[in-house]
């Protein structure tokens, strides 16, 4: 058997290796930056004052699935100039810069804790998938069109102003079951189980744009025309809003039930 | 102009030492078999879903070359080929291949959960997968009709284990939901099932595998990382029998340690001693009909 040959990235199309990024770049960074320094602190305090990790541990789980990012990158398209401020490593070819490490840290695992939180206070789930969708679109843009630290090169469906909305709605998508998941394994995942959840934002955020985004990402590597690829994107989007209804329906049922205990406690108080 | 660098190396070539007909030939032994199956299993239950989770299955094999670039697995070039996708060709015996592991295997799954096969039967039946596919791995590995191009462990992981997770789950998920349905509702979800358990049960538990192929770790880590793989494999084809076993004795009046009547999923997660649920509303929020 010969060794590795050299030819799969340009099967995989060509990728815009020449663009560099802008000088802007280092604010983004910086803004990244700022806000996961602030959560690192919150949550060591959490720690100390609560006795409980979650937060913490949720945080490091969201930096783990940073290193999926390198695959949703090759299979979406996606591409981070190599001159970024801050690559601090290279996956699959493509450079991964700081704020994406700390980004994940912050989104997949900070905002899922404290939206698990909200949820469990009785947020709907729906608000919880239009924050994340509208907080998506807001980081997409600000990364790509305004401050141009990376982009979603060759076509994409639904392409506006240079960031693909179906990614939005995926995104959202994962952030629901990665909510759905922290509250389900909450009452298991207790002592040293909670390092359970380290394993969570990564999961969440695999499992769901591989359920969701798969005909989407066949379709930008593979000599389908343009109109398949819309019509995976509906799918996908369908999928990701099809993913929070189910959730919504588990919440609503959890929450019967703990209404049931509930009533099923009273009554036995009455009686004893 | 080739602009491939380090981080995403090409497949080697590889030409199989048997002529690959054989293997399509048992393949397409196997499906036919299968399809007796699901079509006697359609008959028998009156029920189109066998056929509807093999079809899901059959457009579920659309996802092969995803996992393949992730796994990095790559076919002999002398293989008929089905499609072309990602840079890569697919082989018909694996196109076919998705129909008994990926389409029947979950249905008799959840079959045999709503018959009230115990759990420990079910993880039996997974462990006969996990060797059943090991076992064609060996085949066609030494038979050059695949490869696994990455560094071990992780190049030893890439199929087997996931092949407990997926029925199981798939089983589960067709238990939970679509048992519950009938008419086009039933249809779509068991079709949807299909078409998405298997990007689930790879996604969900390879991803600590798929970035240690894809990273120039020390052997420590590639072990820690593999080691999680089969932890979180391991842990889904667990939590998928443990929730088809709750969620059997909420529903199923008559069998061992059942709540007497049924009750909707809020049972699954709280245990049988709640009261009756005042609505059987499943969980997609209706009746079935």
């Amino acid at each position: 058997m010969g060794g590795p040959t050299v030819v799969s990235v340009t099967a995989l199309g060509q990728r815009p290796e020449w663009v560099t990024a802008s000088s802007s770049a280092w604010v983004y960074t910086l803004v990244v930056g700022a806000a996961f320094v602030v959560s690192v602190i919150w949550c060591v305090v959490y720690v100390v004052r609560q006795r409980d990790v979650l937060p913490l541990v949720m945080l490091v789980g969201g930096l783990i699935s940073m290193g999926l990012e390198p695959a949703v990158d090759t299979l979406g398209k996606v591409w981070y100039a190599r001159d970024n401020p801050w690559v601090v490593y290279v996956g699959m070819g493509v450079p991964q810069p700081a704020f994406l490490l700390m980004g994940y840290s912050l989104f997949w695992g900070g905002a899922v804790y404290i939206a698990s939180r909200l949820v469990g206070q009785g947020l709907s789930i729906y608000t919880v998938f239009a924050a994340v969708f509208v907080m998506d679109l807001i980081v997409e843009y600000l990364g790509v069109s305004v401050l141009g630290v990376g982009l979603y090169y060759d076509f994409s469906p639904l392409k506006l102003w240079g960031f693909p909305l179906w990614w939005a709605f995926v995104n959202a998508a994962a952030a629901v079951i990665g909510v759905w998941l922290v509250i389900t394994l909450e009452p298991r995942l207790t002592g040293w189980r909670r390092a359970g959840f380290l394993v969570t934002p990564a999961t969440a955020f695999g499992t769901t744009h591989a359920a969701c985004a798969w005909p989407v990402w066949l379709a930008l590597h593979s000599d389908a025309p343009p109109w398949a690829g819309y019509v995976a994107a509906a799918y996908a989007i369908a999928m990701s809003l099809g993913l929070t209804a189910f959730v919504a329906s588990e919440l609503r049922t959890r929450r019967a039930a703990q209404r049931d205990l509930i009533i099923m406690a009273e009554a036995h108080g009455a009686v004893g | 102009m080739n602009l491939a660098d380090s981080g995403l190396p090409g497949p080697p070539p590889l030409v199989a030492v048997i002529d690959p007909r054989i293997l399509l030939g048992i393949f397409v032994i196997l499906v036919g078999a299968a399809l007796v199956v699901a079509v006697r299993l359609a008959q028998a239950n009156r029920d189109p879903l066998p056929l509807v989770c093999c079809g899901g299955a059959l457009v579920a094999a659309l996802n092969e070359p995803i996992y393949d670039i992730l796994g990095k697995i790559v076919y002999a070039e002398n293989n008929p080929m089905a499609y072309h996708a990602f840079g890569r060709a697919i082989p018909w015996f694996l196109v076919l291949g998705y129909l008994p592991w990926v389409g029947l295997a979950p249905y008799l799954v959840f079959k045999a959960m709503q018959a009230g096969v115990t759990r420990r039967t079910l993880h039996i039946a997974a462990a006969t997968l996990f060797v059943s596919v090991g076992c064609v791995e060996i085949f066609g590995n030494s038979l050059r009709l695949w490869t696994y191009y990455g560094e071990p462990p992780m190049k030893y992981l890439g199929v087997a284990p996931q092949a407990v997770t997926y029925p199981l789950v798939g089983g589960f998920l067709l238990y939970a939901f679509a048992s519950r349905l009938s008419g086009w509702r039933r249809v779509l979800t068991g079709f949807t099932i299909s078409v998405m358990i298997l990007p689930i049960g790879y996604a969900a538990t390879s991803w600590p595998g798929y970035f240690a192929l894809y990273a120039d770790l020390p052997p420590v880590v590639d072990w820690v990382a593999s080691a999680a793989l089969l932890a979180m494999c391991a842990a889904m084809a667990a939590g998928a029998t443990y929730l088809a076993q709750r969620w059997r004795e909420s529903v199923d009046p008559h069998g061992p340690g059942s709540a007497g009547q049924p009750a909707s999923i809020r049972q699954i997660v709280f245990g049988a001693s709640l009261p009756v649920a005042r609505s059987t509303a499943g969980p997609l929020g209706k009746n079935s009909s």
